[in-house]
């Protein structure tokens, strides 16, 4: 295989790192933070890719992607903010095994919701003019709007590092990760920090549903499809943190785009063989702290 | 039903733990003769429960070796020291909350017997008299169908203790038996301890931040600071050295 | 209730079930089947879950792996189907244990997510070896000798070596060797700290559930006649949870009551309208919510309350399940 090829694949890659990457990041925050398997995330993701569609049906075609980003993030983190509030708030003192289950209860449910509100068959979702079309690169054509999507990834994660790093909130998100028994006792709002860290992380599944949906068709079962691969990337990177799920991302995606190409039928074995490494020899990820017995 | 008592020893020699560069056991080294009850202080931070740690096998030495006997303690998991005779209460109670106070102590002797390995049977009805006997003994002969949960605090550091005889351990290792109890608990709480550990003849070793705890039951003290032993003597030893004085100086010596 | 109370009910029950071809139709006894081998996979799970406290997510694979058995038996070897049935348990209780040596590496969220990516590892296999397994496609049409083609005949099947599963995980349970899951599952750090290897027990649970659920999965290939890897689908093991979850963890015959009431309530949902997960995930959603402890837990509770109405009046003691991870003892 000639240098270009592996460049158009590498590129190829890291275009669903990008996509991995913002799915993860929310789930990464969710999980580390406050401990909860969110197996609605990739629900919300879904959700938020189907709003799409119907913002970019409802705009025009021409540029309707981008309000559309900002509805499906909003409709997500109104969504995420329900379910944070209304059911997972009740579930914190007992066993995790209920969080989980609540959780897998709104997948079955939002699954349904959106096949009521959508029907079954697949959408299409035009791409604003500006990011259609592609960009020579090495002589290739390579899709602008994959561009955009690796352009949106790194953009979350500054954002994202950003506000973990400089801001009260993000310092006891890291506090969170850290230590959760001790959030109460330096004087942090729990509760209400939960109810923000989902939010933002069920924004991040709605945007990235939005960016989804751009870039192929939207149809059920996306929930489940990226939500293996969101957990083996967070996984792999560990709990709760934006570098490690940049890495994570990283290696899943070009795995993802290289497999393709030689072991076609592996791939998905492969990653699975990859989280079961992490886990057996790292359980707290690349970039984790290590679980407390 | 064992060996000599005056055999049995706990010889600790040079055992060092470190995390990431920072040492918090270094280098300690004491022996326990049988049927002695010593008492470790020190400040906050000074190792006692990193040693305590590393004794039971929770946590794996560095460096060093403890010798129970003649048996090598380092490297052993916690469920293989269980079984060698020593046995453990933790700082902040660790027992089997759904479980009935009779049945905790049941598993603990089921465990102790080798029975658990048994996939036939009725688990629930064996060791039901020699559980109560020993709930008898650190006063919950009456409770024992009681979730253990719903205990008050004290009577929770009763089923540990419960659950740390449950092995006929002959060393007996307590973490801040009285943490958090107000003085007349203390008082009981110590009394119990002494009572039982006279009864069976075990060693003890505790750890302990009330001094009239440590002064009314130790026969001997080590004294720890900064992860290393700093002295070691009986309490007038102890109560009358200056350096110990000034390692406390500001850390008042109340009960927590 | 008496023993012998207690062993005529369960005569009573016995019979009834055994002569239930007569007296309840076709469809029914289909349902019936259905019932006993999803309550074979779920009492077996149940001694991952409510008694040692070990969320699994493999479960759906090793049931796949029992269904497998029998079909590749079949298919490859030519051999009678039926014989996958013992056979099965050894396989299950091989891959189970293979899988355990590893999962159990990690401790709690890790362990789950360890169970999950390698028995996604399975169903990849299972989907991606076409020469082995005919891939996607499945396999179907095994063959079944006749005395299991009717409907009566094979439920009696189904019913006599579920009932001797479910028999033989209920000896496991009650064992010395349970009190010492159930000590695991209350406070594992105490378990290894009151002499025992939490590590080997866990396995040994696992391997025997992974055994038994492999069984569930065989019986399941002889009355459906097929295999697919979707069984192995780690959303198809959340069937046995909330089968679990409905009929209440902390009592040995929760998941046996919680498999009628799923397999109803699933064909009766079903039949009335498409939207069959909405429907079933608001009810998994209210049980989660208000009676985490199951229809057993329920009737514990009934009946300690009507016991103790006829004393003086006490604290209600429903034992709330409550998290196991951290000890607070002043809560």
């Amino acid at each position: 295989m000639d240098l270009d090829t592996l460049v158009i694949q590498l590129l190829a890659g890291l275009t669903r790192a990008g996509l991995l990457f913002i799915v993860s990041a929310g789930l990464s925050l969710v999980f580390g933070a406050m401990r909860v398997i969110n197996l609605a995330h990739g629900s919300l993701y879904m959700l938020g890719a189907f709003v799409a569609s119907t913002v970019v049906a409802t705009i025009g075609g021409d540029w309707g992607l981008f309000p559309a980003l900002v509805v499906s993030a909003a409709a997500a983190a109104l969504v995420g903010s329900v379910i944070e509030v209304g059911i997972l708030r009740r579930l914190y003192r007992r066993e995790h095994l209920l969080q989980l289950l609540a959780t897998f209860a709104i997948v079955l449910i939002i699954s349904d919701i959106v096949e009521i509100v959508w029907g079954t068959a697949n959408l299409s979702v035009a791409r604003p003019a500006v990011l259609s079309g592609s960009v020579p690169i090495l002589g290739r054509p390579f899709p602008t709007y994959n561009l955009f999507i690796i352009a949106a990834a790194l953009g979350t994660g500054v954002a994202l590092t950003l506000l973990l790093r400089r801001t009260g909130l993000g310092r006891d998100i890291r506090a969170a990760i850290v230590d959760p028994e001790m959030l109460g006792g330096v004087g942090v709002d729990v509760p209400r920090l939960f109810t923000v860290v989902f939010v933002i992380g069920s924004a991040l599944a709605g945007m990235a549903g939005a960016i989804a949906a751009g870039s192929g068709a939207v149809g059920l079962g996306m929930d489940v499809e990226i939500l293996v691969q969101a957990f083996a990337v967070t996984i792999i990177g560990g709990l709760g943190s934006i570098p490690g799920a940049l890495v994570g991302a990283g290696i899943i995606g070009v795995a993802d785009a290289f497999g393709i190409l030689f072991l076609p039928r592996l791939t998905l074995a492969i990653i699975f063989l990859a989280m079961a490494i992490v886990l057996a020899i790292r359980p707290s990820g690349l970039f984790g702290l290590p679980e407390r017995t | 039903m064992r060996m000599s008592r005056t055999e049995l020893i706990l010889e600790v020699r040079d055992v060092s733990r470190s995390f990431g560069g920072f040492a918090a056991v270094d280098g300690v080294s004491f022996t326990v003769a049988a049927g002695e009850r010593r008492a470790v202080i020190g400040p906050n931070g000074a190792g006692k429960t990193t040693l305590f740690n590393l004794l039971t096998g929770l946590l794996r030495a560095d460096a060093g070796s403890v010798l129970l006997g003649e048996r090598e303690l380092i490297g052993l998991p916690p469920h293989r020291i269980a079984s060698a005779g020593v046995s453990r209460a933790f700082q902040t109670t660790s027992i089997f909350p759904r479980l009935s106070v009779r049945q905790n102590v049941q598993v603990a002797l089921l465990a102790a017997a080798g029975l658990t390995r048994r996939v036939w049977g009725d688990g629930w009805s064996q060791k039901r008299d020699e559980a109560e006997r020993i709930l008898e003994e650190v006063g919950l002969g009456t409770n024992a169908d009681q979730p253990a949960s719903m205990l008050s605090h004290g009577d929770q550091r009763a089923i540990e203790l419960a659950l740390a005889l449950a092995h006929r351990p002959q060393l007996l290792i307590l973490d801040e038996p009285t943490a958090g109890m107000a003085p007349a608990e203390t008082a009981a709480t110590m009394a119990l301890i002494r009572r039982v550990v006279a009864e069976r003849s075990m060693t003890l070793l505790f750890s302990e931040h009330d001094m009239e705890v440590v002064f009314g039951t130790a026969d001997r003290i080590t004294v720890m600071h900064q992860g290393q032993v700093l002295t070691e003597g009986t309490p007038g030893d102890v109560r009358g050295d200056a350096r110990v004085q000034e390692v406390y100086l500001g850390a008042a010596d109340v009960a927590s | 209730m008496t023993p012998r109370l207690t062993l005529l009910a369960w005569l009573l029950i016995a019979g009834a079930a055994i002569a239930a071809p007569a007296y309840i139709d076709k469809l029914g006894i289909l349902s019936a089947t259905r019932i006993v081998i999803l309550a074979l996979w779920a009492v077996s799970l149940n001694l991952l879950l409510g008694r040692t406290g070990l969320v699994s997510f493999a479960h759906a694979a090793f049931f796949g792996v029992g269904a497998y058995t029998v079909a590749l038996l079949w298919l490859h070897l030519d051999l009678p189907a039926v014989l996958g049935v013992p056979l099965s348990v050894a396989v299950g209780a091989l891959v189970a244990f293979l899988t355990g040596a590893v999962a159990l590496r990690a401790v709690h969220l890790y362990f789950s997510m360890l169970t999950l990516a390698l028995s996604q590892l399975l169903f990849v296999i299972a989907f991606v070896w076409y020469d082995f397994t005919q891939g996607d496609n499945g396999i179907h049409g095994i063959d079944i000798p006749d005395v299991l083609r009717d409907t009566a005949g094979s439920y009696w099947f189904v019913l006599a070596v579920g009932a001797l599963g479910i028999v033989a995980l209920w000896l496991v349970s009650r064992s010395p060797f349970g009190t010492a899951l159930q000590a695991i599952r209350e406070n594992r750090q105490r378990a290894a700290f009151i002499g025992i290897n939490v590590r080997r027990y866990e396995l040994a649970a696992f391997t025997v559930a992974g055994a038994f659920a492999a069984l569930a999965g065989s019986l399941f290939a002889l009355f459906n006649r097929s295999a697919y890897p979707g069984l192995m689908d780690w959303t198809a093991g959340a069937q046995p949870i909330f089968v679990i979850l409905i009929g209440g963890m902390y009592e040995f015959v929760g998941p046996v009551l919680g498999a009628m009431v799923y397999v109803l309530l699933e064909e009766s949902v079903t039949r009335q309208t498409l939207y069959s997960n909405l429907v079933l995930g608001a009810v998994f959603l209210g049980i989660v919510l208000l009676r985490p402890d199951g229809l057993a837990g329920l009737v514990r509770t009934l009946a300690g309350r009507m016991r103790r109405s006829r004393l003086a009046p006490v604290a209600d003691d429903s034992l709330e399940p409550h998290d196991t991870d951290q000890l607070e003892p002043e809560r």
